[in-house]
C-alpha cells in the first residue's frame, strides 16, 4: 500500500512549496482576512509551517533530519522561477530541515499571553510580474528527479503549490502530469494546489469532482491535483472539512485560514502519521 | 519474598540507545519500579521521562496508597527539576522555544509492591501498561489499556509545564492491586504492550515468546524480527518483567504455561481442557526430570555462574542492612547483600537480572547497592 513509509532519518522526505509571486499577489485577500495582501499572508503561513517542521524535529540541541525542504518562487521577475529562501540559503533549491532551522533569515517578536517570543522568519511577501507556473512546475520536476535517486525508499516528496492566478505560460497540466507522475517505491509524488482569491467568495475545499469547480482556471487546477493520503483526509476530517476517499488535495478561492489548513494538512498531518 | 526482574530495552529503528526515550527504573529495596515513554514531539522529553521514574522509584517506599496531594506535590517538583536541568543559556532557538511552548511530556506507570499485604499501589497517566499474569501464565489484570484497540497515537502525558496542571492531574489514574505468590507483573511501554495485547487476543502467549535470556542481543533481534514483520510497531520498546517468588535461577524449572486471556477464560471447552491437562502431566514430567538433571549439574555452582553473561546480577534481601560490591567483567556488576528478611514468612536471596545493552549508558552499573535503571540524561 501507498504512502505507508515510516520518515526517520534514514528516510527523510522532501516538502517543496511552490509560491506564487506575481503581481496581483498585493491585491488583499479574500474573506473575514481581508486586511492583509495575499504576498504577506501567503509568507507568514508558510513561515509558520516551516516553523512547525523544525520545532517537530528539534531534539534539544541538534534538529534530526527526517525532511528536506525546497521552495520555489515564480514570477517575481518576468517568467522568473528561483529558489525563494535567502540569507545564508539564497539559492539553494533544497536544504536539509536542519539548515533550515539553522538559518532563519531574521527572527521577530512576538507577545503570547503576556510572554515574549522570538519568531524566526525565512520567507519574505513577493510581489512581482507575471504567473510562470509551467516553467515553475518544471523546475520543480527536475528537483524531484534528482532527489527521488537519492531516495528511493522514501516517502514520496509532497509539492505544495499556492497560486492566486491563471498561469501566463501555457497550460500547466502536461507539466504537473510530468510531476505527479514521478514516484518512489512508497507512492507517487503528491501535488497539491491552493488557490488564493480576492473576493469573498465561498471556498471550495477538498473537492471530489470537477463539476464542483465553476470556471475552467479552476477545473485545470483541481485536475492538476493529487487525492488526499487516508491520514490527510482524515487530519482534513478533524478540522472540519467534509471529505471523501476522491477528496483532492485542492483549495479554490481559499481564504488566509484555508491557507494555514491546507498547508497543514499537505505536511503536519504526514508529520503525525508517518514520523517515528 | 523472592523477586527476579528482567529488564529489558530497544531503541526504535535508526536510533541509537542514547536517543531512546523511553525510561525505565527500579529499587527492588523499597520495591518501586516505574516505566516512562518521553513523547517524541516535545523538548527534553528523555530527561523528563528519566527524572520521572528516577524520582518515583526513590521516594514512593514509603507510601501504602497514592493520594491526589501527593502527586501534585511530586509533580510540581519533578517540573522544578526539569526546568533545573534545561541548559536555558546554551540551547539554540528552536530547542528554547519548543521547551517554553511544548515542554516535555512522557507517559507514566509506577508502583510499590507492598509484599507484607501482597499488593501493590501505583499510578499511570498515558499508555505505559502493567499486566499481572498468575504462575500459570493466565493473565488477571492489565491496567490501563485492556485491549491493544485501546492504543492510539494520542495520549495523555505528565507535561514538564505547570499549564493546564489541573487538568493533566485529572488524566492520573491510580491504582491498586493485588498479587499471590508465583505471579508475574509485567511494566512495558506503548509498542511491547500493545503487541502484547494483540498476541493475547489472538489466543497466545506473550511470556512465551518473549525472550528471557540473559545474552546481550538476543532480545534486540527479537524486536527487530517483530517489527519486521509488522507484529510489533517500530518505537521505542521497554519492558521490565518482575516475577515475585520466583523459583530461584539455579533451580527453576520450566513448566507449562496456559494461554488464557481474559476474555475467553470461561470459554475454553472441556475438549481443550482435556488436551491442556495430559499436556500439563507430560510437561511436570519432563519438568521433573530436567529438574533433576539441572539440580546435580548446579550444585556445585555459583548463581551467578548459572546466568549468562548478565549486565548486572545482584542477590539481595529486602531491607538490606550490609552490602558489597564488586566488578566481575566487562560491564558486568555483581552486587551482594546480605539483609534481613522483610517479609514475615522469611526471604531467601533474592536473584535479580538486569539484562541491557551495555553500549546503553542508561545501563551503566549504579555506584550504589540499589541501581536505578535507564537513568540516561541528555
Amino acid at each position: 500500500m501507498a504512502y505507508q513509509a515510516p520518515i526517520n532519518r534514514e528516510n527523510p522526505t522532501l516538502f517543496c512549496f511552490l509560491l506564487d509571486h506575481s503581481g496581483s499577489m498585493q491585491d488583499l485577500i479574500g474573506g473575514k482576512d481581508g486586511t492583509t495582501n495575499k504576498a504577506q499572508g501567503l509568507a507568514d503561513a508558510v513561515n509558520g509551517i516551516l516553523l512547525d517542521i523544525v520545532m517537530r524535529c528539534s531534539e534539544g540541541t541538534t534538529i534530526r533530519e527526517y525532511f528536506d525542504v525546497g521552495v520555489l518562487g515564480y514570477g517575481d521577475g518576468k517568467g522568473s522561477v528561483s529558489p525563494a529562501l535567502s540569507g545564508a540559503l539564497a539559492g539553494k533549491e533544497i536544504a536539509p530541515i536542519s539548515q533550515i532551522g539553522l538559518y532563519p533569515l531574521r527572527f521577530q517578536e512576538r507577545t503570547i499571553n503576556g510572554q515574549n517570543y522570538s519568531y524566526p522568519v525565512w520567507v519574505e511577501p513577493v510581489a512581482g510580474a507575471d504567473t510562470p507556473m509551467c516553467a515553475a512546475l518544471q523546475r520543480c520536476q527536475g528537483i524531484i528527479q534528482g532527489w527521488i535517486r537519492r531516495h528511493r525508499k522514501a516517502f514520496p516528496p509532497i509539492v505544495i503549490h499556492i497560486t492566486d492566478g491563471e498561469s501566463t505560460d501555457g497550460d500547466p497540466t502536461r507539466q504537473a502530469r510530468k510531476l505527479i507522475n514521478l514516484y518512489t517505491d512508497d507512492g507517487n509524488v503528491l501535488l497539491f494546489n491552493c488557490h488564493l482569491s480576492s473576493s469573498n467568495s465561498p471556498p471550495i475545499v477538498f473537492p471530489e469532482r470537477v463539476e464542483n469547480i465553476p470556471d475552467a482556471y479552476g477545473q485545470q487546477l483541481f485536475g492538476m491535483s493529487s487525492v488526499l493520503t487516508p491520514f490527510m483526509q482524515q487530519a482534513a476530517r478533524s478540522l472540519g472539512y467534509l471529505v471523501t476517499a476522491q477528496s483532492r488535495g485542492f483549495i479554490f478561492q481559499a481564504d488566509l485560514s484555508n491557507v494555514i489548513h491546507f498547508l497543514d494538512i499537505g505536511t503536519r498531518s504526514t508529520v503525525q502519521a508517518t514520523l517515528r | 519474598m523472592t523477586i527476579r526482574l528482567q529488564g529489558f530495552q530497544t531503541p526504535k529503528n535508526g536510533s541509537t540507545s542514547q536517543e531512546c526515550q523511553d525510561a525505565v527504573a527500579w529499587d527492588p529495596q523499597k520495591t518501586t519500579f516505574a516505566v516512562a515513554d518521553g513523547v517524541s514531539d516535545s523538548a527534553f522529553q528523555t530527561l523528563w521521562a528519566n527524572i520521572l521514574v528516577n524520582s518515583f522509584v526513590a521516594e514512593t517506599q514509603t507510601l501504602q496508597s497514592f493520594s491526589r496531594v501527593w502527586l501534585a506535590n511530586w509533580l510540581r517538583a519533578q517540573q522544578r527539576v526539569w526546568n533545573s536541568r534545561v541548559n536555558w543559556q546554551t540551547i539554540p532557538w528552536h530547542g528554547r522555544l519548543k521547551a517554553q511552548q511544548t515542554g516535555a511530556q512522557a507517559t507514566f506507570l509506577g508502583i510499590h509492591l507492598l509484599p507484607e499485604k501482597h499488593a501493590w499501589v501505583g499510578i499511570v497517566i498515558g499508555d505505559c501498561n502493567l499486566f499481572r499474569f498468575s504462575k500459570d501464565g493466565i493473565l488477571m489484570e492489565s491496567v490501563p489499556n485492556h485491549r491493544s484497540a485501546d492504543f492510539s497515537n494520542a495520549t495523555q502525558a505528565f507535561s514538564s509545564t505547570i499549564q493546564n496542571q489541573d487538568q493533566m492531574l485529572s488524566q492520573v489514574k491510580l491504582i491498586q492491586g493485588t498479587f499471590e505468590s508465583g505471579d508475574s507483573l509485567v511494566l512495558a511501554t506503548d509498542a511491547m504492550a500493545r503487541w502484547m495485547l494483540e498476541r493475547l487476543e489472538a489466543k497466545k502467549d506473550p511470556l512465551q515468546e518473549i525472550p528471557t535470556s540473559d545474552e546481550p542481543g538476543v532480545f534486540d533481534h527479537w524486536v527487530s524480527a517483530q517489527r519486521q514483520s509488522g507484529a510489533l510497531k517500530d518505537d521505542d520498546t521497554s519492558l521490565l518483567l518482575i516475577q515475585l517468588d520466583a523459583v530461584p535461577v539455579d533451580v527453576k524449572v520450566p513448566g507449562p504455561r496456559p494461554v488464557v486471556t481474559p476474555h475467553v477464560a470461561q470459554r475454553t471447552s472441556q475438549a481443550w481442557g482435556y488436551v491442556y491437562a495430559i499436556g500439563l502431566l507430560l510437561s511436570l514430567l519432563a519438568g521433573v526430570v530436567l529438574g533433576a538433571s539441572l539440580h546435580n549439574w548446579l550444585s556445585n555452582k555459583q548463581i551467578e555462574q548459572n546466568v549468562q553473561k548478565p549486565l548486572l546480577i545482584l542477590q539481595q534481601q529486602l531491607e538490606s542492612n550490609q552490602s558489597s560490591r564488586e566488578d566481575i567483567g566487562e560491564g558486568l556488576l555483581k552486587i551482594v547483600v546480605t539483609a534481613q528478611p522483610r517479609t514475615e514468612s522469611g526471604g531467601t536471596a533474592q536473584a535479580i537480572v538486569c539484562n541491557r545493552n551495555p553500549k546503553d549508558p542508561g545501563c551503566n552499573p549504579s555506584p550504589t547497592p540499589t541501581p536505578k535503571g535507564g537513568s540516561r540524561s541528555k
